[in-house]
């Protein structure tokens, strides 16, 4: 991995490191990559992919509100900047 | 008060009415205002915590019926959400956030009785094997000042060692609640993935992420287990599977019982006293009744790869919701140049701290078209593979046992510079998470150096009695006996 390609991946994570960093970062995901690439020789074919360890017996549930959850006053009270019950952010338009 | 009280000493002297809940709880808030400046393990204290002791205590005296933890304090690992007490998951980018709402273990711990004391310390958003990476700074190992108490729950392992509190939270996503439990010479149980309710802790890794707690013995950590677990309708991935009486049914008798040693865990990276305080265990167990042999699980080798890349992946995507919009820091933008985009990247840029970067980093990259089938994908598939191993494993063995970690705690510092090389300390811990067992890390012995060795037991899915009966039979042993920390005398 180079510079570039940091600064490419860290433009989709909406992230900007330093130039300082990129270097660094370059340097370092090219060596975590590489002992990465060991999977790469195991047999995987026809596996199906592992998301999530158990079965997810508990992952359905009735759609009616059942508890009262946190108000809305109370979220927005932790928003940086907002408008009446609305967040605020800079124009996008 | 003596130094190490634990749940059932608390809760004999309460019940004997040697001590009332409040002079237990200033008896913890004593230790921790006259030594936490050397550990920096406890980052906040609950300021209500005497109300709610005194309300015990007219509880007892009105003889009403009492929880299993009535009255036992509790330090939450700031990575869980607790009503009105601050919880920064150590960043900069969650340093002021309040939640309005407490996790769902915090509730069932208070239900049960607890209290909680306080928040601990921790690496950012759990990133981390040894507390460096923190906003409060790093925490230090009770044991040797110099040292790592481990990670990601260095505070709360440092905190029980310490004698802050009886009882401390983790999670363990990849070894965190284990490898500090190990470090700092305290139990640390990482339950069955959907165990405990992960509903309000700060989402790191959503498939490996599990709570459990840190404690001096076996019984303390099976009843905290007990108040802290259960199904959750908040949390899809938590289990319906009953929550047992683990503590009354514990049974240090083994005999008969068949342990295998996952060959791919003992190998050269192991340090001799690591090994050594391993053999006398594995001894001690023979010469019990206990049948002992190797045996293989092939795909052990690929689970840190593995587990670094689907916890970056992971991660990467749940750490996108920290914007800068609704909570947690915003960046203080230049009027001229406030733009959306903008404030993301800047508010994301300055919250985060390096090895957070590194992370989502990561794991946008092995999520990012053209990679995403030959790392996200190809690390899921080998997962199952490595599940497979485990299931083959437990068809022979009751319990599987290992090494914590290759090694006791290092010095600060010392690996700071070389995220590899500390991602590869985890090489014991990562795999139980891959397949979602239940593990326990015991204390069962000390290093030349006179630092802590801890032991693995791992588990099949839903059977925590086993870890606790050899866990208990590892106590009962006296291979470890507990002293007043060197670092703290």
């Amino acid at each position: 991995m180079n510079p570039e390609e940091v600064k490419r991946i860290a433009a989709l994570a909406k992230l900007n490191p330093e130039d300082s960093q990129t270097q660094k970062l370059a340097e370092q995901f090219a060596g975590i990559f590489e002992y990465f690439e060991q999977i790469q020789s195991v047999d995987t074919e026809g596996v199906e992919p592992l998301v999530t360890p158990t079965d997810l017996e508990g992952a359905l549930a009735m759609d009616e509100v059942s508890e009262k959850g946190v108000a809305s006053e109370e979220l927005l009270e932790l928003a940086p900047e907002k408008q009446g019950s609305l967040y605020k952010v800079p124009p996008v338009v | 008060m003596s130094e190490f009280l634990s749940i059932s000493n608390i809760k004999e002297k309460v019940l004997n009415k040697e001590a009332s809940v409040v002079e237990v709880l200033e008896h913890f808030v004593g230790e921790i205002k006259s030594r936490n400046s050397s550990i920096n393990a406890v980052v906040e204290l609950n300021e209500s915590a005497v109300k709610q002791a005194q309300e015990a205590d007219k509880k007892l005296a009105a003889g009403e019926k009492l929880g299993a933890l009535t009255g036992i304090p509790v330090l939450v690992k700031d990575l869980i959400c607790t009503k009105g007490l601050k919880t920064t998951a150590a960043s900069r980018i969650l340093e002021n956030f309040t939640p309005p709402y407490s996790a769902t273990l915090v509730k069932n711990l208070e239900a049960a009785g607890a209290i909680v004391l306080g928040k601990t310390n921790l690496d950012e958003f759990a990133m981390g094997s040894s507390n460096e990476n923190s906003n409060f700074g790093v925490a230090k190992n009770p044991w040797k000042l110099d040292c790592v108490p481990g990670g990601s729950s260095g505070g709360s392992a440092a905190a029980v060692a310490a004698g802050f509190s009886p009882l401390a939270i983790g999670t363990d996503t990849g070894g965190s609640i284990r490898q500090p439990a190990s470090f700092c010479g305290v139990v640390g149980l990482k339950p069955t993935y959907g165990r405990v309710s992960r509903y309000g802790i700060v989402a790191f890794a959503s498939s490996l992420d599990q709570a459990g707690p840190m404690t001096l013995n076996i019984a303390d950590a099976a009843l905290s287990l007990e108040a802290m677990a259960g199904w959750d309708q908040r949390d899809a991935t938590s289990s319906k599977k009953e929550t047992e009486s683990w503590a009354s049914q514990i049974k240090s008798s083994l005999k008969g019982k068949k342990v295998g040693l996952p060959k791919e865990f003992w190998g050269e990276e192991v340090s001799e006293d690591v090994r050594n305080s391993l053999m006398k265990l594995v001894d001690e167990l023979k010469k019990n009744g206990v049948e002992i042999e190797e045996v293989s699980l092939p795909r052990l080798p690929h689970s840190i790869p593995v587990y670094y890349l689907i916890n970056s992946s992971e991660a990467s995507s749940n750490l996108a919701r920290y914007d800068g919009v609704r909570y947690g820091k915003r960046a203080e933008l230049d009027p001229k140049e406030k733009d959306l985009e903008k404030l993301y990247v800047e508010s994301r840029s300055a919250g985060f701290g390096e090895e957070v970067q590194r992370r989502i980093l990561m794991g946008t990259y092995s999520l990012s078209s053209g990679y995403y089938d030959a790392y996200y994908l190809k690390a899921c598939q080998v997962r199952r593979l490595i599940l497979n191993d485990f299931v083959e494993a437990f068809k022979k063995y009751d319990v599987l046992l290992s090494p914590v970690a290759t090694t006791t705690a290092f010095g600060i510092g010392e690996r700071v510079d070389n995220p590899l090389q500390m991602y590869q300390n985890d090489l014991c811990t990562t795999a139980v998470n891959l397949a979602g067992l239940p593990a326990i890390s015991v204390p069962v012995g000390f290093d030349n150096g006179g630092l802590p060795v801890g032991a693995q037991f791992i588990a099949p899915h839903f059977a925590e009695q086993r870890l606790f009966d050899f866990g208990q039979f590892v106590e009962d042993s006296g291979l470890f006996e507990r002293e007043v920390p060197h670092g703290l005398r």
